[in-house]
């Protein structure tokens, strides 16, 4: 605790004994320096490629359209519109893009509890009992993983359409529900860390399926259900082809679909450049918090169940 | 002007539902709603549905909705045509639903037709208000002796041009592409460039063939006759060959793409030939008020004065409940001076179909072009002066994307003329490949 703040108050003080103390660290794990700096290196150029575009989304967001292209595109122009331009995001047409990403975050967050919440249940099911046909289903459900979204979408559409659910919230939550990669992942998780005489034992003393499931089972995966939360709130979040082809009201629509009418009108009206980027900047943010947030549980989660203790 | 018979419209008929199923997405019920028993008016009070991406419509629909009770309009605002759109409208009619009304590009409109997807307009008397409507653009929605779509907006083309520019470098602005050809190295002299041409974008290549004179499809009783490598279509990319060679154009930045901004802002740009809605585009290049002018297209020795590039209709989908009245909001959005008026204020769009008004903010003169009447001296002029014989085809969309990849081989080596001979004969494949009827023009 001292040390913590000794070392934060002046910087240049500080500065002088901290380089000596990381150099100590890396001899320690007794790594080949150069494979430390090659894997350095290659980490940083992925990480440069992934960073750019966001830091292009926030230089853009902060000119106005006549800067946009006018001035170097990798800083910040001889305006600072920032606030004009998130001011003009949220207030368009009656603040719309606020009713848009709260659609996004009821598909992506309500779809993402549910889905994790059944795949969970399914994964240790599948792990935990013995029943006839058992492979089959599992099988059925890997055969799931293969096959992509937006091949499912249209046919889902058809069904929907049938049973009147489409152009409803509905309609782009209950395709959200189910996760094969999730289910996929928490019966592999399950089977290596729930133990068997653990469920034996809280049989023994009494618990009920139910109970066990929800008291043992779901703590201990907890780490496999966070992976397979942020998965699914990623993937829901940025689905596009799905609500695209069910829904027709726009206030329904989650920000994919908006922030992409708001792109198209560019064709004609370049203010919409700014919307955009405003737009997409903002969008960005919630899915940067979750990373940020549940990002230690992930570390955690995809080693474990690895290598049989 | 064209003869075009029953025959041919079974044709389309029948390989409709083979190419549907070949496009992945076999629809229930293919069969022409054109056939069925024409639906009469409700007589009573009907809401209508229409999709499109346009911004605002809704605001202009309730001019409408307030003076037509009986006839309310609902707005569904979608993602533009091909960026989705369309799928989602195919995807509704294969449900057995969507909305009443779509908005459809007009080169899209020939594609719609093939999935059955549009209703006969004619049958619901559309022809009495023909005479509304520009002649070359009713010409692009009637097919085999009916309506597909009502034209809703369009996009004559224009030149706009820097009369700074022009003066620094002591060029004349061309009336004729040749002028354009003699005076474009001056501009390469002072560093920059007379025009920019697309090569990934071909449908402003597709308009100057157009404003030569081109057809390059048309539908004859025996199918569908193709002439893209003709003499006339050849010439325009022999001489648009030579201009990329000579380093007249730029290739690197299409008109509108950032770089083209960023160029434009820096003086860079002399001229653009492009179409009435990019003076809207104009207002976003940085430092650009009053420094731009607009004059009629250069035109060819032979042909007409001007092109056009882009415009979509008002259709109405196959499945609408209410066929007539969708009719006849279309016809009222797209030629009432109220409705044209809202969809410019509201919606921003480029130019409309009225053959007799304009809109009255287009008649104003311009603050942005330095004072000129830009709308009535050059596009009003240019709509008369259009090529009525070009028509657009059932694979539209895929025939620009495979020009567009022969003309990007310019980059290393390869010819526009090369390209267009290769698209004309992967065009007539991909038409057999879809179970539709083409041959060659006789030349």
């Amino acid at each position: 605790m001292t040390a913590a703040t000794v070392s934060t108050a002046p910087a240049g003080a500080a500065a002088g004994p901290e380089p000596g103390s990381r150099s100590g660290t890396t001899g320690r794990r007794g790594r080949r320096p150069a494979t430390t700096i090659l894997v350095t290196a290659v980490l940083a150029v992925v990480a440069i490629y992934f960073l750019v575009p966001v830091y292009w989304v926030v230089v853009a967001a902060t000119k106005t359209t006549d800067d946009l292209f006018a001035t170097n595109g990798f800083w910040f122009g001889t305006s600072f519109a920032l606030f004009d331009n998130l001011s003009a995001v949220l207030t368009y047409d009656g603040g719309v893009f606020v009713r848009w990403f709260a659609n996004s975050v009821l598909y992506a967050g309500v779809g993402g509890l549910i889905a994790t919440y059944l795949a969970a249940a399914g994964g240790y099911a599948l792990a935990k009992y013995r029943f006839r046909g058992r492979n089959l289903i599992f099988g059925l459900v890997l055969g799931g993983v293969l096959v992509p979204g937006t091949a499912t979408a249209l046919p889902l559409f058809l069904l929907f359409s049938q049973l009147g659910l489409a152009n409803t919230y509905w309609s782009v939550l209950i395709p959200s529900l189910v996760s094969p990669f999730g289910f996929f992942l928490c019966r592999i998780y399950a089977d290596a860390t729930v133990d068997s005489s653990l469920v034996e034992a809280a049989r023994i003393d009494g618990a009920g399926e139910l109970r066990i499931f929800h008291t043992i089972g779901l703590r201990i995966m907890t780490p496999a259900l966070v992976t397979v939360f942020l998965f699914q709130l990623v993937g829901i979040w940025n689905n596009y082809f799905l609500p695209l082809v069910m829904l027709s009201d726009q206030e329904l629509y989650p920000i994919t679909l908006g922030l992409n009418n708001w792109r198209s009108q560019t064709d004609r009206l370049p203010e919409f450049y700014e919307l955009t980027t405003g737009g997409v900047l903002l969008s960005v943010i919630p899915l940067a918090v979750a990373m940020i947030a549940l990002q230690r549980f992930w570390r955690g989660g995809l080693t474990e169940g690895a290598v049989k203790a | 002007m064209r003869e075009v018979t029953r025959r041919e419209l079974l044709g389309w008929g029948l390989t409709g539902s083979a190419a549907a199923v070949l496009a992945g997405c076999a629809t229930p019920g293919t069969t022409s709603v054109n056939a069925q028993p024409v639906v009469p008016a409700a007589g009573e009070k009907v809401t209508l549905t229409y999709w499109a991406w346009l911004k605002d419509l809704q605001k202009v629909a309730d001019v409408w909705n307030a003076q037509h009770p009986e006839i309310q309009v609902e707005v569904a605002w979608i993602p533009g045509g091909n960026s989705g759109g369309y799928q989602k409208m195919y995807s509704a009619l294969a449900a057995g639903g969507g909305p009443d009304l779509a908005q459809v590009e007009m080169r899209t409109v020939p594609e719609f037709m093939l999935v059955n997807g549009l209703v006969d307009l004619e049958r619901y008397g559309v022809s009495e208000h023909a005479g509304k409507f520009d002649e070359t653009l009713w010409n692009q929605v009637s097919f085999a002796g009916g309506v597909y779509g009502i034209p809703q907006d369009s996009g004559p083309v224009g030149m706009y041009y820097r009369p700074d520019l022009y003066e620094q470098v002591g060029a004349d602005v061309p009336a004729t592409w040749a002028q354009w050809a003699e005076v474009a190295p001056a501009f390469r002299e002072a560093g920059m460039y007379i025009d920019s041409f697309p090569l990934d974008d071909t449908s402003v290549f597709t308009a100057h063939a157009m404003q030569a004179g081109a057809a390059w499809l048309r539908s004859a009783e025996d199918g569908w006759v193709i002439d893209m490598a003709s003499d006339v279509t050849l010439d325009v990319a022999r001489f648009f060959d030579q201009a990329i060679d000579d380093d007249l154009v730029t290739t690197s930045a299409n008109p509108y793409s950032p770089g083209w901004f960023a160029a434009a802002a820096d003086d860079q740009i002399a001229s653009l030939v492009s179409a009435s809605w990019g003076d809207a585009l104009l207002a976003g290049v940085s430092g650009a008020e009053g420094k731009w002018r607009v004059a009629p297209a250069p035109r060819w020795d032979h042909g007409f004065g001007s092109s056009f590039i882009g415009g979509s209709t008002s259709a109405v989908l196959a499945n609408s409940k209410h066929p007539k009245e969708a009719m006849e909001f279309a016809v009222w959005l797209n030629t009432d001076p109220e409705g044209i008026d809202a969809m410019i204020k509201y919606s921003g769009i480029g130019w409309s179909p009225a053959r007799d008004y304009i809109g009255a903010s287009r008649e104003e003169p311009s603050e942005f072009f330095g004072g000129q009447r830009y709308n009535t001296e050059v596009f009003q002029p240019a709509t008369q002066q259009q090529n009525p014989d070009w028509q657009w085809w059932p694979i539209t969309q895929q025939t620009f994307n495979i020009l567009g990849d022969g003309f990007r081989r310019k980059a290393t080596g390869g010819t526009l003329v090369d390209a267009v001979v290769a698209a004309e004969a992967r065009t007539i494949e991909v038409f057999r490949q879809k179970g539709l009827t083409i041959r060659k023009a006789e030349r």
